[in-house]
C-alpha cells in the first residue's frame, strides 16, 4: 500500500488508526487466552480452581463497558471518516469531469468535448477530478487502489467517485474487480498522470472519429484497436446510462470452450502476459 | 419443444473434453468422472453387502432426529470434502505459471460453487445436523414438534445438493460467485444452465432450511420439559432458538430474489434488467437482507456449541449465562440492521453509509462480550483440552483476528479500498472457519457418543485440529497481506510478482487444511474400527453438564424413558453433586412416536426431479414433478396409521437395564478420560 493520492492516503491511514484502536480490547484476549489456557491447565497448572464462580459485577462492567467504549470510539471515527471521505464530495475546487463507461471488457473516458479514450486514463498532477459512472451489459467496479477506493459502475445506474491526481507525474493503473466473464483478468486501463503542459498535448493528439469507437465497443472482446477518439455530442453518456443497452449487442459474457471471441480472448491473454513478461511491474501500490 | 427441454449431447461432462481437449476440459472431465464413478461405488459397496435394505429402512425412512442429524452431518461432510478439494484446485491454479491449466469460465465456476456449497450445503446442513442430534435432548423432548417435515427439510437439502453435484457430470454450473448478482447472472450475459442450477438447487434447500427453522422453533416453544423455563436453557437452546427465528426471517428474501431472477431469465420479466425499469440493486438488497442474518445463522450455533464444550472441559460453571443469553439475542436483532455493510461501494449517500458501518460496529459488543465471557469461564477451571476443547480455545484465539479485520471494513472508507479484494476474502473465512467448522468439527467430536455409543479417537483428532488451525492461518494470512496490496478476488491469475510468494504460503496452507480433513476421515475410520473400545454405553464420557448426558450412548429412539424434571437450570449436575448416578425416574406413560416412511424421500426425490426439469426447461416433466411432489403430500395427510405406540411398560424396562448398566458401570476418575478405561459417567473425584 504505497498511496499516490491524498484519499488512498486517507483511506490508509484510517484502515492503521482502526487497526490501532481494537488492539486495547483485542490484545486482553491474544495474549489472555493462551495465558489461561497454559495457567488452568489441569494437569500442571497453577491456577486456583473454582468451579461455582460464574458471575462478577466487576467484570460484567469492565466487558460490557470496554466493549461499548471501544464501540463509541471506533463509531464517532468511522461518521467523521465517511463524512470527510465522501465519494461524492469533490476533492477541490471546479474538479475536471470524466466520464466513464465499463463494459465487458473495457472502460471508455469520456473528456466531455474534448476527446474520448478507451482504456487509457490520462490526468494531469495534483488536479481534483470527479468521475460520473456507469455500465453497459455488467455491473463492474472502478478502482484505482493507489489512487483512490472503489465505486462501482452499474447499468442504468449514475455513480460518482472524486480523487485528487497524485503532486508529481506518476503511472499505475485501475481496472473492474467485480467479476465478469470471460476476459475479467484484462479488464483494466492504464492511468497515466502527467504534468499540464503533457495534458495539454495529450488532448491535442491525433484521434478517430467517434463513429469507429461506437461501433466497436458494442461488441463483447477486449480492445485491440486505437485508443484516442474524438469526443461523442453533449448528453451522449447520459443517454447511455438511461439506456445502456445503446452501447452493447448484447453478447455473452461466457462463452462456449470453442466460440471464437474465447480464442480472441485466449490470445489476448497470451499477449498480456507476453508483455507483462518483458515489462514486469513494481509494487502494485 | 423437445421433452428434454434444453439439455444435449454437449452438456455431458465428457463430451467436451473430445471436442476440445485441453487440459481444463480435461479437469472438467474428471471431476465428473468422479462423482459418476463415486456414486456406482457406493452402489456396489451396498449391493455386495447387502446394506440397501437396511440404509432404506434404518435411515432413509426414518424420522428420528438424532438420524435426520446424522444424515445431514453426512452430508455436510461430503460437500466439505468437495469443497476443500475445488480450494486446493483454486490455490494450485494462482501459484501455476499464469494464465494456469484452467479457464477463466472454469475457475469461475470453482468458485462459484465452492462459495454456494459451502455456505449452502456444508455450514447449514452442518448446524441444522448439530441441532436435530441436540436441541431435543437439551430441553427434554422426545422428537421435533414435526418429525414428518423435519424429514422433509431433510430431504430438500440433500435434493439442492445433488443437483450442485449433477452440474459436474451434466451441464454447468454458474460463474458469477455465491452472490449470483445480476445482470451478469441475467439471461443476456449467463445464457447457459449455470445460474439455473443456483437458483434451484438454493430454492430447494432455503425452502427446506425455512422448515427447519419452524421446527426449530416451534420445538422450543412448545416441547420444553414441565418446569423449563426459556432461562433454564442451555446456551446452545437459546443459541438454536435465535437461529431459528433467524431461519424464517430471513431465507424469504433469498427464495423470492432466486425465483424473481428465475422470472427474468425464462418468463421475460425485469425486475432485475436495467434497460426495461428493472433495478438490479434490488437484488443486492434483497440478497443480503437474507445474507446478513445468514452469517449469524451460521455462526450462532457455533457460539452455543462453544457455551457447551468451554465449561465441561474446564470442569466449571459457564460464566455470565444472563449476559451470553443477551448477548446472542442481540446479535440476533442487530443482524438484521447491518445488511448495506456488503455494498458500501454502490453510492450511497454518506449518511447512509455511515449509519450502517456504525451498526455493523454495534455487532461488535456482543461478540466481544461473548468472548470474554467463554475466556472468563476458563478462566480458575480445571482445563481438559480434549479435541473439542481445542477447537473451542483455537476459535476463540482466531476468531478475534476476524473481529479486527471486521470491524476495519465496517468502515466505509476502508471498505472503498478493501471491497472485492482478498482481504475480504481472508477476512469471511477468518470468521467462517474457526466461528463455524470449529464449532461443528468440536460438536461432532463432543456429541458424538450419544448418537454412535463410541468416543472419537482422541489422538487422529487432535492431530486434525493442529493441521485445520496452521492451515487456516498458512491459507489465509497471506490473503490479507496481497488483499492490501490490490488483489482483487475471483482473479483467475495474477501476473504481479509480488503476489507470488504469499500464493505459494497460500497454497501450501490450502494443503495443510486437506491434511486437517484427511485426517478427520482417518478418525471416524479409526474410531469404526476400535468401536468395542471407545464405547461409553453408561453415557456422560466426559462429565458432562447437560441433560443429555444423563442418557446412556446411544440415545435410545424415544430419547427419554421418563420426562425429567427441571428443579434447575442443571439438573443433571445437581443430581451427580448429590450422588446420583442416574436421574430419579418422573411418570413412566405410554408415548406415541412417528413411523418410519419413506414418503419425505419421495417428496424431496421428486422436488429434486421438479427442479431439475426447470434447470433444463423441460416443462413437462417440471409440471409432473411439481405435481406429484403436492399429490404426496396430500397422501400422506390422509394417512391416518402414522404412529406407534412405546408402552410404559418398555420404557420403565428401558429405565431399569439403564440403571443396572450404571450399577455395574465401575467410577473412573477424570484422568482417566481418554482412555479405554472410560466406559461412560466419568466424575472428577470419587466421594
Amino acid at each position: 500500500m504505497t498511496p499516490l493520492g491524498p484519499v488512498a492516503a486517507g483511506e490508509r491511514a484510517h484502515l492503521i488508526s482502526f487497526f490501532l484502536w481494537m488492539l486495547p480490547i483485542t490484545l486482553p484476549i491474544l495474549i489472555g487466552t493462551p495465558w489461561i489456557a497454559m495457567r488452568y491447565r489441569r494437569h500442571g497448572g497453577k491456577g486456583k480452581y473454582d468451579p461455582n464462580w460464574a458471575h462478577s459485577v466487576g467484570a460484567e462492567v469492565v466487558i460490557w463497558g470496554g466493549a461499548t467504549l471501544t464501540f463509541l470510539i471506533v463509531g464517532w471515527l468511522t461518521w467523521g471518516h465517511v463524512q470527510g471521505e465522501d465519494p461524492y464530495k469533490p476533492t477541490g475546487k471546479d474538479p475536471m469531469h470524466v466520464k466513464v463507461i465499463g463494459s465487458e471488457w473495457k472502460w471508455m473516458f469520456i473528456y466531455p468535448g474534448k476527446v474520448a479514450a478507451v482504456n487509457r486514463l490520462v490526468l494531469p498532477e495534483n488536479t481534483p477530478v470527479e468521475f460520473d459512472l456507469t455500465a453497459t451489459g455488467a455491473m463492474q467496479s472502478f478502482w484505482i487502489p493507489r489512487l483512490a477506493g472503489q465505486i462501482y459502475a452499474m447499468p442504468g445506474m449514475k455513480t460518482k467517485m472524486n480523487l485528487t491526481t497524485s503532486e508529481n507525474p506518476s503511472q499505475t493503473y485501475g481496472f473492474n474487480s467485480q467479476f465478469n466473464g470471460a476476459a475479467f483478468p484484462l479488464n483494466k486501463f492504464e492511468v497515466d498522470v502527467v504534468s499540464q503542459d503533457q495534458f495539454n498535448a495529450f488532448l491535442q493528439e491525433p484521434k478517430h472519429p467517434f463513429a469507429q469507437l461506437e461501433k466497436q465497443f458494442k461488441k463483447t472482446a477486449t480492445w485491440s484497436g486505437p485508443e484516442l477518439f474524438e469526443p461523442p455530442e453533449t448528453g451522449f453518456w447520459d443517454k447511455v446510462a438511461m439506456n445502456p443497452d445503446m452501447l452493447t449487442d448484447g453478447g455473452a459474457a461466457i462463452l462456449p470452450d470453442n466460440a471464437p471471441e474465447q480464442k480472441q480472448i485466449d490470445d489476448a491473454i497470451r499477449d498480456e502476459l507476453h508483455v507483462s513478461q518483458i515489462q514486469p511491474q513494481g509494487d502494485a501500490q | 419443444m423437445s421433452i428434454l427441454g434444453s439439455l444435449d449431447w454437449n452438456d455431458i461432462f465428457i463430451v467436451p473434453f473430445f471436442t476440445e481437449p485441453s487440459l481444463s476440459t480435461g479437469i472438467a472431465a474428471g471431476a465428473g468422472g468422479v462423482v459418476v464413478l463415486g456414486a456406482l461405488a457406493v452402489m456396489v459397496l451396498l449391493t455386495v453387502k447387502g446394506w440397501w435394505k437396511p440404509l432404506w429402512s434404518n435411515w432413509i425412512t426414518t424420522l428420528d432426529h438424532k438420524k435426520i442429524g446424522v444424515i445431514y452431518i453426512v452430508l455436510a461432510l461430503i460437500m466439505l470434502i468437495r469443497g476443500v478439494l475445488e480450494a486446493v484446485v483454486m490455490r494450485a491454479q494462482q501459484v501455476s505459471p499464469a494464465p494456469g491449466f484452467l479457464s477463466v469460465e472454469h475457475h469461475a465456476e470453482l468458485f462459484s460453487t465452492h462459495g454456494t456449497i459451502m455456505i449452502f450445503f456444508v455450514a447449514m446442513p452442518f448446524l441444522t445436523g448439530v441441532i436435530n442430534v441436540v436441541m431435543p435432548l437439551q430441553i427434554g423432548a422426545r422428537d421435533m414438534e414435526f418429525p414428518f417435515m423435519n424429514a422433509v427439510s431433510l430431504w430438500l437439502s440433500i435434493g439442492g445438493a445433488a443437483l450442485v453435484m449433477a452440474s459436474l457430470v451434466v451441464g454447468h454450473f454458474e460463474t458469477g460467485g455465491w452472490t449470483a448478482y445480476p445482470p451478469y447472472t441475467g439471461i443476456k450475459l449467463s445464457p447457459n444452465e449455470g445460474v439455473d442450477y443456483w437458483i434451484w438447487s438454493l430454492g430447494l434447500t432455503s425452502v427446506g432450511s425455512t422448515l427447519s427453522g419452524i421446527n426449530f422453533l416451534v420445538t422450543i416453544y412448545k416441547q420444553r420439559a414441565p418446569g423449563m423455563k426459556l432461562f433454564d436453557m442451555s446456551i446452545f437452546a437459546w443459541a438454536t432458538l435465535c437461529t431459528a427465528i433467524l431461519m424464517i426471517f430471513a431465507m424469504m428474501p433469498l427464495t423470492v430474489a432466486s425465483l424473481m431472477l428465475a422470472l427474468d431469465r425464462q418468463a421475460g420479466f425485469h425486475f432485475f434488467t436495467a434497460t426495461q425499469g428493472g433495478n438490479m440493486m434490488n437484488f443486492a438488497n434483497m440478497f443480503w437482507l437474507f445474507g446478513h442474518p445468514e452469517v449469524y445463522i451460521l455462526i450462532l450455533p457455533a457460539f452455543g456449541v462453544f457455551s457447551e464444550v468451554i465449561p465441561t472441559f474446564s470442569g466449571k460453571k459457564i460464566y455470565g449465562y444472563t449476559s451470553l443469553v443477551w448477548a446472542t439475542i442481540a446479535i440476533a436483532v442487530l443482524s438484521f440492521t447491518v445488511w448495506v455493510h456488503h455494498f458500501f461501494t454502490m453510492g450511497q449517500t454518506a449518511n447512509l453509509n455511515a449509519i450502517f458501518g456504525i451498526a455493523t460496529m454495534t455487532i461488535g459488543v456482543p461478540t466481544g462480550v461473548k468472548v470474554f465471557n467463554w475466556m472468563l469461564t476458563m478462566w480458575r477451571g480445571k482445563l481438559r483440552f480434549s479435541t473439542a476443547m481445542l477447537f473451542s480455545t483455537g476459535f476463540i484465539f482466531t476468531f478475534v483476528i476476524g473481529g479486527i479485520t471486521g470491524v476495519m471494513l465496517a468502515n466505509p472508507t476502508i471498505d472503498f479500498a478493501t471491497h472485492n479484494s482478498l482481504f475480504l476474502v481472508a477476512h469471511f473465512h477468518n470468521m467462517l472457519i474457526p466461528g463455524l467448522l470449529f464449532g461443528m468439527f468440536a460438536a461432532v467430536n463432543f456429541w458424538f457418543p450419544l448418537c454412535f455409543g463410541f468416543r472419537l479417537d482422541e489422538k487422529w483428532g487432535r492431530r486434525s485440529f493442529w493441521l485445520w488451525m496452521i492451515g487456516f492461518y498458512g491459507a489465509f494470512m497471506p490473503l490479507y497481506a496481497i488483499g492490501l496490496m490490490g488483489a482483487p478476488r475471483r482473479m483467475a491469475f495474477f501476473t504481479e510478482p509480488a503476489y507470488f510468494p504469499w500464493l505459494v504460503i497460500a497454497m501450501l496452507g490450502a494443503l495443510c487444511v486437506l491434511a486437517g480433513l484427511i485426517a478427520q476421515v482417518i478418525q471416524i475410520w479409526v474410531s469404526v474400527k476400535n468401536r468395542e473400545s471407545l464405547m461409553v454405553p453408561a453415557g456422560d464420557p466426559w462429565d458432562g453438564r447437560g441433560i443429555e448426558w444423563s442418557l446412556g450412548c446411544p440415545v435410545p429412539e424415544y430419547d427419554f424413558t421418563t420426562i425429567p424434571a427441571m428443579t434447575s437450570r442443571e439438573p443433571w449436575v445437581d443430581a451427580k453433586e448429590a450422588g446420583k448416578r442416574i436421574m430419579d425416574p418422573t411418570e413412566f406413560v405410554d408415548i406415541h412416536l412417528p413411523k418410519p416412511t419413506g414418503m419425505p424421500f419421495l417428496v424431496g426425490l421428486v422436488a429434486t426431479l421438479f427442479a431439475f426439469a426447470m434447470i433444463f426447461q423441460m416443462w413437462l416433466i417440471a409440471a409432473v414433478g411439481f405435481v406429484a411432489m403436492w399429490v404426496l403430500v396430500l397422501i400422506r395427510s390422509y394417512d391416518t396409521d402414522w404412529e406407534e405406540t412405546i408402552t410404559a411398560e418398555e420404557l420403565r424396562e428401558g429405565y431399569e437395564a439403564h440403571k443396572r448398566l450404571v450399577e455395574t458401570t465401575p467410577q473412573i476418575r477424570l484422568d482417566d478420560e481418554f482412555t479405554t478405561k472410560n466406559r461412560g459417567l466419568i466424575m472428577e473425584t470419587q466421594v
